[in-house]
């Protein structure tokens, strides 16, 4: 029942009777999830992120009205991803080491599969190990970008190079990284 | 169980709790004050236990008698009295639907799904 409905009739619908809403659950659950476990990691994080989701979907349902011309989808992902960065500013206060769990920088699958901050530790030496075994201006950028949050500017201005060269460099960089961190 | 239909119960029983405190609480406060004022003036106009007691001797009798008894003193009572009996039987068939509705609500949160 409502399989056949668009999102935002079925959203209509939820609001008088919300045992609609679990068509929009079944359509967007895992996309959801992926999406937010490329940002947060941990598949606990990333369940907490999509139920925040769903419920903030459900409970500004009806200002979604009021902008016609928006779909559905594009909604719903732009609340998914700002429920996400907000999850992430959290992580990020308890443990600095947040950071270096960016999907370029370690895309080893055993670390998906790890939930304490003690693991993440041990995730940081490693990334420390690699950036070292980098050549220094490479390991330098992908430092100042990645793990101090430098903007393109500022990093620009730090190591007196262009932008383009930057970009370059993080590039290389991060091939380079990956090329490591599978060598280990 | 799998993780996602986890996720999912989770998901649906806030979609729930939102859609109950939202849309059916408000509406339940709103019936039960206007119940609680309705049947305190019906307590002040009229004496409660002498109706009780007369709808209990007349019970001996016949269920008919009890019926009839009830619909001979509402049509006696005064107006004021008149409108609160039928507030309170107005709001109150309201706050049953509700509550049916929440029930109902519930039931087909998970068939649903």
């Amino acid at each position: 029942m409502g399989e056949d409905l668009k999102d935002q009739e079925i959203l209509n619908l939820a609001l008088e009777d919300p045992s609609y809403f679990s068509v929009l659950v079944d359509r967007y659950q895992v996309p959801f999830i992926r999406k937010a476990m490329g940002i947060v990691h941990t598949s606990e994080e990333a369940e907490d992120i999509v139920q925040e989701t769903f419920t903030k979907i459900y409970r500004y349902a009806h200002k979604f009205k009021k902008q016609k011309g928006i779909e559905f989808k594009s909604w719903a992902y732009k609340i998914l991803m700002n429920t996400a960065f907000t999850h992430y500013q959290k992580l990020k206060k308890i443990s600095v080491n947040v950071e270096y769990l960016d999907p370029v920088l370690y895309e080893d699958d055993s670390l998906e599969e790890t939930k304490d901050l003690a693991s993440i530790n041990d995730a940081k030496e490693l990334v420390k190990a690699i950036i070292d075994k980098m050549p220094e201006h490479l390991g330098r950028v992908l430092k100042l970008y990645f793990l101090d949050d430098k903007s393109y500017d500022a990093i620009c201005k730090l190591e007196d190079i262009s932008i383009p060269t930057l970009k370059m460099r993080l590039f290389r960089a991060k091939r380079l990284f990956k090329k490591l961190s599978t060598d280990l | 169980m799998s993780r996602l239909e986890i996720l999912k119960n989770r998901v649906l029983w806030k979609i729930y709790a939102v859609w109950f405190f939202r849309r059916i609480v408000p509406l339940m406060v709103v019936q039960v004050a206007l119940i609680a004022l309705a049947l305190q003036i019906f307590a002040q106009k009229v004496f409660v236990s002498m109706i009780l007691q007369n709808t209990g001797a007349i019970a001996g009798v016949s269920y008919w008698s009890v019926l009839k008894y009830l619909l001979i003193s509402f049509s006696q009572t005064r107006f004021t009295v008149q409108l609160v009996i039928l507030v309170v039987l107005g709001v109150g068939a309201l706050l049953i639907r509700d509550i049916t509705r929440t029930i109902f609500t519930y039931k087909s949160m998970w068939r649903r799904s």
